[in-house]
């Protein structure tokens, strides 16, 4: 049970709020928009040195932060505010969603609420952004009205909240992800980006206006990387977290069929014969059916509205790691560092990682760096650079094709002798890339299929396969 | 006037078509091309008069994609907090449109200011009491829920009419809306609520139909009955696994409703136990994880309750959390950051329950590069909880590694963790001394904060293993001189104290701080420095006698602190006293404790830990105190199970006595009559096979005292006879809650039902049907008073294993009202111990 609602803008503007529960008498909805702006200020303002998020500051600390009013860590999606209420928030696209409760709630559940607004949010804007919720604030308070009443959840589903909302999105043009990572490969279509939505007629009735709706449904099959190697190149701990995502625009909802590897594995016990994909654990959306997964690793379902996660997976053990990276350090004298970075990509050749950058650290007494690729055939444009506000070289390639190498060398001055605290300054260098149409994981969909055969009904099957980073990391 | 475009919006499409009458009326100047509007253009004064002059037109306005947008700009205005209550009346009149989309937008603009204008919000109860009864069942949820949400005390009369209504409507998204309008009804008024009866109709709505009408009433009958001993929704058996057998009806959230009464609910035998538990395994593989952790909790609350022994609880839960372990992982690795930090701190208290469960998942805590930081220290912090003979060295590396993070609370914590694994003394022969090692290589890092919190760490496991001091002492004293952060520096000079045997030069490098006293600005390094000189002067008096002198004076001298003061004095006389010193201030100076296996006090928090655990997956599992200590009183509920006891219980002790409440003593009436009065009856109750009905009546099987009760007149009349349909209208007609539960205790279990059959006949107690099952025998029997001409109808039951008892249930049919009903039952209750004993 939650008191109130609200979704702030990056800066702290209340772009829209909903109060369930009034504790105050005559409380008016003034007060709680102060409330609003004093959480957004102690999220902005975190205090690391907070330790407990649910403990009351004392005074003294209280006045030390406010003296800073910097922000030291970011703020846990739960803690306690003064007015005796717990403020829960989560994150998307830079907009706060978030909520208050009085009562000793469970955490994972409101968290999981909030994230389940702003999914549907998203699906029925299309985007999100604080222009599509500004643009569309009538259709999301309609949209709040049917998921929450009095604090309550009620549908949360995309699907089933279409028959019961009648306002229709105004889209907003995707203008460009903030992210830097634009690849005509990895991006999202731009047709993902379009609401659920069908259109009212003027009566306000429905209209089951599938005549323009184009029969397409999106796959993604996603692995995010997490790598950490030890300077001499020993992987010290891998693992793989993946899922299997949907977007589904097909007519008439059909139920579809999903087949996965058939030697697929799963439970670290079993060690599988060689070849096989072998994954720790695996859960799966509660639409789909398991019946014949024991059996023949295939999955029955009726793809939900709007962009669902079909499965997560997770793989921990031994994998062939797309990059590996060879540092060196080396003191040429006591105020300059050489520092070489060879990174080699030993996936296939025909794939290739796409906007590959590289992070490096260097100590805070760093005077100038000078950095230097030596490119090798079949990269794309590259560039190595110090940057300054952030302390470390950025050295960023369009694409590394499988199979190839780059070295950057950095000539680091700096402004006192090297010593071996500032040698540990160095590091620890983090790779970012993404590698279209390749999994590490080889777990692979074998089909995907519309259940019963209806003749004529040819769906558009977009399967994309993506590897990302998620912490790609070698320490120095 | 001129309309300002808001600053944040790039151009963006027109709102309205630049047809005159909008775009004059609007105020964009005539002539200017099309200005770029928003809803969220700033207001001017004057703009609400506008609007109303655009409302006035409304009924002749044709398109209605134009009217839509005309209430579209006046619901902008509100929400962005300016007052456009002045338009009610207009707005009242775009009330009556079959555009659900107008109809949706005024609804919300009749909620938000009903509450200030309750004259006005009145006026439109007609329409809205209308509309309850259209034919659409979306409009009628939607004037229902706006009728419920008016928030007006005025409005009660009108409101409980609709509401009953809705809730046998015939489609249930208007009794959904119904069962939330009943909690609406609760908080606007409480007496009307209870005159209503709404809570016995929201128990019949357990049953409904539509999933999504159960989860919503269990959700009002919580909240409802969050005050009551039972802290919420009564449950029993029967309801339970009505629910359960139900489970895969219910959506993500209300699934969760219906999971979190599994904890509260106390099964019926190991064996239901563990059917509902292999019943709600398959939610451990969705990937809802708020399903997820409803199910954990359910699952740890039914080890507790099934387990025999404590350490067959132990057993169980380490079962429970070696089932749950991937799951909860998978949910970890592939949440947001948001919802990993909300399953790390449950996995904390997991760790904590479960000591070694999560150990061969060590490396999912390290720290990753993108995570936000409060992630990264809720990892560091689980860390050392994981650490064990085989996987300790890779931990204290990898907290080695963070130890020169650029965050500096991170190289903090990674500091304090591994001393923690130093101190738990799990990570095996060595592991101390190797990390009291690093602490001391710590100590000469040149990073301040790394300093402090390694001169921390030591004075922490010398506390633990005292066989430290030599690696400890090597660097103390170079160290002293450029520790500078208050706590590193009083950590230092306690090591000093503590190694003073072996550091030879410790009383010289204390001198100088002795000697500028004056400008040590922290207290705690005052302490420090005298309970570390006073350590040294028994083990070196003569270095160290004069120097203490000046230390005492120095600090009787020294006013900043009254408890340093009076410290430096009580020692100062008590050196003066004469009196062996070395006894006196032994605990003191005492240098050579070793704490072995113990932990210290101040971590150990079993209690507290044991409080968290009856709340977890709450707020309280997230900030690690319970919840009364953070909960509003009137938002605090009791956590009860429930029920208290089953007619199917054997035995009787296997239920953890601890878990309920049972009343010391036996009560006059040992029953549920005023504790469960909104239990539906189950419609069951008349099969006599089943047992039901008993499930709702039974009490604690406290015999009641036999004691001398007062010579009134009973005999049981003889040759009655009842048929079956009779019997069966007769208890139906009764309800449970005035049901009496009795036991009666034999002298031995009988063989068959035949054997009890028999002696009650003797004694004019008819039986009715009789069964035996695998555990226990039931018996359906009756018996009519002979002076007053009450019947007596008794389901009875005794179970084969344990003692042997009887328990009875008793409902008295009687003509001449309910007066002495207890009496009555008192005295048959004698008869049957005296055919039976």
């Amino acid at each position: 049970m939650i008191s109130n609602f609200f979704v702030l803008s990056p800066r702290g503007d209340t772009i829209i709020a909903k109060q369930y529960r009034n504790y105050r008498e005559g409380g008016t909805g003034a007060h709680e928009r102060s409330h609003t702006e004093a959480f957004f200020r102690k999220i902005k303002f975190w205090d690391e040195m907070n330790l407990t998020p649910g403990g009351e500051e004392t005074s003294s600390d209280q006045q030390k932060s406010g003296e800073k009013q910097q922000k030291t860590g970011d703020a846990p999606p739960v803690f306690m505010m003064p007015d005796g209420l717990s403020y829960l928030h989560v994150k998307r696209n830079g907009l706060i969603f978030g909520c208050a409760a009085a009562s000793n709630v469970s955490a994972v559940t409101i968290i999981d609420l909030l994230s389940t607004v702003a999914r549907v949010f998203k699906d029925y804007c299309g985007t999100l952004s604080e222009e599509a919720i500004r643009k569309n604030f009538i259709l999301l308070y309609e949209l709040l009205d049917e998921m929450l009443d009095y604090g309550y959840p009620q549908i949360t589903r995309t699907s089933t909240l279409k028959s019961c909302v009648y306002n229709e999105p105004i889209v907003v043009e995707n203008i460009g992800s903030t992210s830097n990572m634009i690849n005509p490969k990895t991006a999202s279509a731009n047709s993902v980006h379009k609401p659920v939505i069908s259109s009212v007629n003027a009566n306000g009735r429905k209209t089951d206006s599938n005549a323009n709706q184009k029969n397409e449904i999106f796959v993604d099959i996603l692995e995010r990387l997490n790598v950490l190697f030890s300077a001499n190149g020993y992987v010290l701990n891998s693992t793989i977290d993946g899922c299997i995502q949907m977007k589904s625009y097909l007519a008439g909802n059909p139920e579809l069929r999903l087949a996965l590897n058939e030697d697929l594995i799963i439970g670290k016990k079993e060690s599988g014969t060689y070849g096989s994909v072998n994954v720790d654990d695996i859960n799966f959306n509660d639409c789909v059916n398991l019946n014949e997964f024991e059996s023949a690793r295939t999955l029955t379902f009726v793809p939900p509205e709007g962009e669902f996660v079909v499965l997560n997976y997770r793989l921990t053990g031994d994998f062939n790691t797309p990059f590996r990276i060879f540092p060196s350090i080396e003191e040429v004298d006591s105020k300059t560092l050489e520092i070489t970075i060879l990174i080699r990509a030993e996936m296939p050749q025909n794939h290739f990682g796409a906007n590959v950058s590289v992070e490096l650290p260097l100590p805070k007494c760093t005077n100038v760096a000078h950095c230097n690729v030596i490119s090798s055939p079949g990269t794309g444009y590259t560039n190595a650079e110090f940057v300054r506000s952030e302390g470390k070289i950025l050295w960023t390639m369009k694409k590394l094709p499988g199979g190839t190498e780059q070295t950057m060398k950095a000539k680091v001055s700096l402004s006192q002798a090297c010593t071996t605290q500032i040698r540990r300054e160095v590091g620890p260098i983090n790779l970012n890339f993404e590698i279209p149409m390749y999994n590490v994981s080889k777990l692979q969909v074998r089909y995907l299929r519309i259940a019963e055969s209806m003749a004529g009904y040819t769906p558009y099957r977009w399967v994309r396969y993506v590897t990302q980073s998620n912490s790609y990391v070698c320490r120095l | 006037m001129s309309v300002v475009p808001a600053g944040v919006h790039t151009a963006q499409p027109v709102q309205f078509p630049p047809h005159a009458n909008v775009n004059v009326s609007v105020g964009g100047p005539p002539g200017v091309a099309p200005v770029p509007d928003s809803y969220f253009t700033e207001s001017k004064k004057g703009e609400v008069n506008e609007l109303r002059n655009l409302l006035r037109n409304f009924a002749t306005e044709r398109d209605p994609k134009r009217k839509r947008d005309i209430i579209k700009k006046v619901i902008a205005y509100m929400t962005l907090g300016i007052d456009v209550s002045r338009l009610f009346t207009e707005m009242m009149l775009a009330i009556e449109t079959r555009d659900l989309v107008i109809k949706k937008m005024v609804y919300l603009y009749l909620c938000n200011y009903a509450y200030s204008h309750p004259e006005l919000a009145q006026m439109c109860t007609n329409t809205l009491q209308k509309d309850c009864g259209n034919d659409d069942p979306m409009v009628r949820g939607l004037a229902l829920r706006s009728l419920c949400s008016l928030n007006l005390p005025q409005m009660v009369e009108y409101i409980s009419e609709p509401l009953r209504k809705a809730l046998s409507d015939h489609h249930a998204y208007v009794r959904k809306t119904g069962v939330m309008g009943i909690l609406k009804l609760y908080h606007l008024d409480k007496e009307s609520f209870e005159q209503c009866g709404f809570v016995d109709i929201l128990y019949d709505m357990l049953r409904d139909v539509d999933s999504s009408v159960v989860a919503n009433a269990i959700m009002v009958l919580n909240e409802v009955m969050s005050k009551t001993e039972n802290g919420g929704m009564a449950i029993n058996r029967a309801i339970m696994l009505h629910l359960l057998n139900r489970i895969h009806e219910f959506s993500e959230f209300d699934l969760v409703q219906v999971l979190e009464l599994v904890p509260r609910y106390i099964p019926a035998n190991a064996d239901e136990g563990f059917q509902i538990m292999n019943l709600l395994d398959p939610v451990l593989r969705t990937s809802s994880c708020a399903a997820v952790l409803a199910t954990v909790r359910a699952f740890l609350s039914m080890a507790d309750q099934i387990a025999g022994s404590t350490e067959d609880c132990t057993e169980m839960k380490q079962q429970v959390v070696s089932r749950i372990k991937a799951p909860l992982i998978t949910l970890v690795a592939s949440g947001s950051s948001e919802v990993q930090y909300v399953l790390l701190k449950q996995i904390e208290s997991l760790v904590e329950l479960c000591p070694g469960s999560f150990d061969d998942e060590f490396r999912q805590f390290y720290i990753r590069y993108h995570e936000p930081t409060h992630v990264k220290f809720l990892k560091i912090e689980i860390l050392p909880l994981l650490a064990n003979l085989d996987n300790a060295p890779d931990i204290v590396n990898e907290l080695g590694e963070m130890v020169f993070d650029q965050n500096t609370r991170i190289s903090r914590l990674a500091v304090r963790s591994m001393a923690k694994i130093a101190c738990r003394g799990n990570g095996g022969p060595g592991c101390a001394e190797s990390i009291a090692q690093r602490m001391v290589e710590l100590l000469d890092s040149n990073v301040e904060h790394v300093q402090s919190e390694a001169a921390t760490a030591l004075t922490l496991m010398l506390r633990k293993h005292a066989d430290l001091k030599p690696v400890a002492s090597m660097s103390l004293v170079r160290t002293l001189k450029y520790v500078q952060e208050p706590i590193g520096k009083a950590s230092i000079i306690y090591l000093l104290g503590e190694c003073g045997d072996l550091i030879h030069e410790a009383p010289y490098a204390l001198e100088k701080l002795i000697d500028n006293y004056d400008t040590i600005k922290d207290v705690a390094v005052k302490h420090q420095l005298l309970n570390a000189c006073l350590k040294l002067f028994f083990l070196r008096p003569p270095e160290m006698q004069r120097m203490l002198g000046r230390l005492l004076h120095k600090a009787t001298d020294d006013v900043s602190s009254q408890d340093l003061h009076d410290r430096a004095l009580l020692y100062y006389r008590l050196l003066r006293s004469g009196a062996d010193p070395k006894t006196i201030l032994a605990p003191i100076v005492q240098t050579n404790h070793n704490l072995g296996e113990r932990v210290f006090t101040e971590d150990d928090d079993a209690q507290l830990r044991a409080e968290l655990m009856e709340e977890f997956n709450t707020l309280a599992t997230i900030y690690g105190k319970a919840s009364v200590n953070f909960i509003r009183p009137e938002f605090q509920v009791v956590y009860k199970k429930m029920p208290a006891e089953h007619p199917l219980h054997e035995g009787g002790d296997t239920f953890g006595a601890g878990h309920v409440p049972v009343a010391p003593q036996s009560m006059p009436q040992p029953v549920v009559a005023s504790r469960e009065p909104a239990v539906a009856p189950v419609p069951e109750t008349s099969a006599p096979d089943g047992f039901v009905a008993d499930l709702l009546g039974f009490g604690a099987p406290s015999v009641p005292p036999v004691q001398a009760s007062p010579p009134t007149a009973f005999s049981l009349a003889s040759g009655v006879t009842m048929t079956g349909d009779e019997y069966q209208s007769k208890w139906a007609g009764i309800s449970d809650a005035d049901a009496i539960v009795s036991a009666v205790s034999l002298s031995s279990v009988p063989a068959t039902t035949g054997e009890v059959e028999s002696k009650l006949a003797g004694y004019s107690v008819v039986t009715m049907a009789s069964g035996e099952l695998p555990t226990e025998f039931k018996f359906f029997l009756y018996a009519k008073e002979a002076i007053t001409g009450n019947m007596f109808l008794i389901q009875s039951n005794i179970g084969k294993a344990g003692e042997a008892l009887m328990i009875i249930t008793v409902k008295v049919s009687s003509e001449a009202g309910s007066a002495n009903q207890q009496q009555q039952v008192d005295h048959l209750i004698q008869e049957i111990q005296k055919a039976l004993g």
